[in-house]
């Protein structure tokens, strides 16, 4: 059984702590041309445990945004934006067909990390495996 | 004195034809009606012309009634049929002439869509005028944005070339300069080249910086003269020359289709490229390609034939040499005539400019523009991909612009918007060094690959095998040339040596290899997955026999073991048919290494890898003991006891093998116990592979299914 929650930021609510179960997987979902959606994103980041980011934290980015950036990255975070797209990213276009799809990969992701793939494999060792470990480079050469 | 009566005799009365006809009023009263009638028809528009035509300078056009009365009939006509050429020299001579004011100039530019062709003359004219100097900058610009529309319908190109001069001195107007150099990059041709224009430019992108435009052009001046131009040039383009026709695409596509039926075209020889109905509202028309096949009447004292009028083979090959290409490139995507021209032909400013366009259609639809979930423009976009790709077939290479088109779409793609499309287009790309290969193709499929689902990850596999086919099969064609040194195709300019060439091919398989052991882990070894990957290692295994390549790459554990101990019977007789193929290879091999002093080496650990996985196979399927201690798949005694399987040693021979057993029972039900017996049968059943295997490493086997070199073994 998988439950999913959605919140504006982190951290989550003090209140409901005890009743929470164990949080699998960690979705942050940019809009990389919206300074306060990368802000809030930044901000939430820094709450997280530094153990998450051993797997467990995936970025998702509308498409559009994801090209737009690649040509004109104007946004004051640029940085952050490059490591943004370094890390785990799904890219959503806007038909149904791509959001069901990214669906998909996101219940991969989640089935890996809460450790129910069929044999034994762990989220770090997924992440290990989808890193992009070089920025990409859009000269042309 | 002729002349002057002439003119005499056209300031007359517009109406002097109704009054000649009026004359015969009285003798023949029925045919006069008819001919009233059909002149009544007829006239307005021919009435409206002669009106116009006559027009001077200073002819008051404010208030001017008649005036705005014809033009209105002249401008329906347009919009709705389109104008004769004739119509089209008379008033482009009126509004360029500025005969009836500035503000009739623009909007008589704004109607002019020809109905067949538009004649030259008037072209030469209308630049003659902009040499005058009186029109206003708006009218010029929409002049020369009108030209470069009706480029394609201009019936002869000759004398606009001849009076290149003259176009050439405009691009110093900066307002005019992005739009004369595109109208100059249509029409230059070799003699056009020289080097004061060169340094012109050159200056002139000094002044103004590097525009995509300039480039564009200089780029093309390069192709014919690489001795004149000797900056460095992109040979892909992210910008291209921007589409000047938005005030007239619409119109001109319904005026066009609308005399479709009097255009003449062999379909048989060019796919039929849809035309997009002008209905439907799209904010940018990159992906129309535009039609190829449209006929008028060809002057026959032409020098050159336009690719579009030709309609047979034995046309092109007659014309060869004198093959004018469209302006509009991507109308050649479609037509394989045209694309026997560029083949044969190897036209590098041809090449360069379909480069430059793919790469600016490309470019404008999938990265700059976010997708609408409207299947319209999916279909177009899956439309236009597979054009592409039926061109890059029949071409036999790939475009280098849409490599660096996939490249970029890799990084930002989902996977799933045109999946089929962008599989088979990634599959053409053309070999590259190892190094480029992890940052460019490696990287994003990887991001891909994992998250997805099996069937993405069948895709790919296959997708890469296709890839790695196409590489080998192009390196066995160019190395029969001889010589070490391959350059690739002739458009390219790395060139590779064969060493280089085998570190890419081992970077690919390498890359395939984990590929699958991780995927076949994630997705508990799925049986299409790994038919796809054993698909993949029939190509790898036959490198050395089938595509003279020295190299000889053993799949990795991850591979094996799931399919030795698979439980579907077919990737079974698949490893069977791999190893005996390895096996061939790797004695060919070291026959060779050992015969003559050849300058390949197949390493020791490649043979211990083979071994290892021989051993294994045999001695599980043959010698019925797969645990053998210090292999790769040794289990603790104890372990395999927990598991109360009776008799485990023999568990995965060929009888008992999970995916051979119910054959074995089948077998045992029809006849009995004889061993050769149920040899016999299980190899009748078609594991030719598995077959093969047996025969080769234990000498024992069917006797029906002899070996391929022929040499049938005799029953022990």
């Amino acid at each position: 059984m998988c439950f999913r929650r959605l919140a504006r930021k982190l951290p989550l609510p003090v209140e409901n702590k005890e009743t929470r179960p164990r949080i699998d997987l960690i979705v942050f979902i940019v809009n990389l041309l919206s300074e306060r959606s990368l802000q809030s994103v930044e901000s939430s980041l820094a709450h997280l445990h530094s153990d998450c980011f051993l797997g467990k934290v995936c970025f998702l980015v509308t498409d559009g945004e994801l090209r737009a950036t690649f040509n004109n990255c104007k946004c004051a975070h640029t940085h952050f934006c490059r490591c943004v797209l370094r890390r785990v990213t799904l890219s959503v276009s806007q038909t149904a067909d791509g959001v069901n799809a990214a669906a998909v990969r996101l219940q991969n992701i989640l089935t890996v990390s809460a450790g129910m793939s069929p044999i034994a494999t762990t989220a770090l060792y997924l992440s290990s495996l989808t890193r992009c470990s070089v920025t990409s480079d859009l000269e042309e050469d | 004195m002729a002349d002057l009566s002439n003119l005499a005799g056209l300031v007359s009365e517009p109406s002097g034809e109704i009054d000649s006809s009026v004359s015969s009023v009285s003798n023949r009263s029925l045919r006069l009606a008819e001919k009233e009638k059909r002149k009544g028809v007829a006239d307005p528009f021919g009435l409206a012309v002669k009106y116009l035509s006559q027009v001077e300078a200073g002819t008051v056009v404010r208030g001017n009634d008649e005036l705005e009365r014809n033009m209105v009939r002249v401008e329906t006509v347009a919009l709705s049929k389109g104008l004769p050429p004739e119509v089209i020299t008379m008033l482009l001579d009126l509004a360029l002439s500025l005969n009836a004011g500035t503000a009739n100039c623009t909007r008589v530019l704004k109607f002019l869509l020809p109905a067949t062709v538009v004649p030259q003359e008037a072209i030469v004219k209308g630049v003659s005028w902009l040499c005058v100097g009186k029109m206003p900058m708006n009218a010029q610009v929409l002049f020369v944005r009108w030209v470069l529309t009706v480029f394609d319908l201009i019936d002869c190109k000759d004398d606009l070339r001849s009076i290149y001069g003259f176009i050439f001195s405009f691009v110093t107007e900066e307002n005019l300069f992005p739009f004369i150099c595109h109208l100059l990059y249509l029409l230059t041709m070799w003699e056009h080249v020289h080097s004061y224009r060169v340094r012109k430019l050159l200056d002139i992108q000094a002044k103004m910086g590097r525009q995509p435009f300039l480039t564009q052009l200089l780029a093309l001046y390069k192709v014919f003269r690489p001795d004149l131009v000797t900056l460095s040039l992109p040979s892909r383009a992210r910008t291209g020359f921007k589409n000047h026709n938005s005030t007239w695409k619409v119109a001109l596509c319904a005026v066009q289709r609308k005399n479709k039926s009097a255009v003449l075209a062999d379909q048989s020889l060019s796919l039929d490229v849809k035309e997009k109905p002008s209905s439907r509202k799209r904010k940018l028309h990159h992906l129309a390609i535009p039609p190829l096949s449209s006929a008028f009447d060809s002057n026959s004292n032409k020098k050159v034939f336009r690719l579009q009028e030709l309609r047979s083979f034995k046309e092109l090959l007659e014309n060869i040499h004198n093959i004018e290409l469209p302006a509009q490139m991507g109308s050649l995507l479609g037509s394989a005539l045209a694309l026997h021209y560029l083949d044969c032909v190897q036209d590098e400013s041809a090449f360069l400019r379909l480069n430059f366009w793919l790469g600016h259609s490309l470019q404008e639809e999938f990265l700059l523009c976010p997708v609408d979930g409207s299947s319209d423009n999916t279909s177009e976009a899956c439309r236009f991909l597979s054009t592409i790709l039926f061109t890059q077939q029949f071409l036999q290479e790939g475009f280098s612009s849409t490599e660096s088109f996939l490249y970029k779409f890799l990084s930002v793609w989902d996977g799933c918007l045109l999946r089929p499309q962008i599989l088979d287009l990634l599959s053409d790309i053309p070999l590259m060094p190892s190094f480029y290969m992890h940052k460019l193709l490696f990287e994003p499929l990887k991001q891909l690959y994992f998250t997805s689902t099996v069937f993405f990850k069948c895709s790919v596999i296959e997708c890469l095998n296709s890839m790695l086919v196409k590489w080998l099969t192009w390196h066995s064609v160019s190395a029969s040339e001889g010589g070490l040194d391959i350059s690739l195709n002739s458009n390219s300019t790395i060139t590779m040596t064969l060493s280089g060439f085998m570190d890419s091919v081992m970077e690919l398989v390498r890359f395939v290899g984990l590929l699958a052991s991780e995927g076949l882990r994630l997705e508990n070894c799925h049986v299409l997955l790994l038919n796809q990957t054993l698909a993949f290692y029939e190509t790898v295994c036959d490198m050395f026999l089938k595509y003279s390549l020295p190299l000889i790459i053993m799949p990795p554990a991850g591979v094996f073991y799931p399919a030795l101990f698979a439980t579907d019977s077919i990737s079974v007789d698949r490893l069977g048919y791999i190893m005996f193929r390895y096996r061939k290879n790797l004695t060919l091999a070291k026959k060779q290494e050992q015969q003559r002093e050849q300058t390949f080496h197949i390493s020791r650990n490649t043979y211990k890898e083979f071994n290892r996985n021989l051993q294994a196979m045999v001695n599980s399927m043959w010698n019925s003991w797969w645990c053998i201690p210090g292999s790769d798949i040794e289990i603790d005694k104890d372990l395999i006891a927990l598991s109360k399987v009776a008799e485990p040693w023999c568990r995965f021979d060929l009888i008992h093998h999970p995916a051979l057993f119910s054959y074995a029972i089948e077998f045992h039900q029809r006849t009995g116990k004889y061993w050769n017996w149920y040899m016999e049968f299980l190899f009748n059943q078609g594991f030719d592979g598995l077959n093969n295997f047996i025969q080769t490493n234990t000498g024992h086997g069917s006797t029906l299914n002899s070996q391929e070199d022929g040499q049938p073994k005799s029953q022990p």
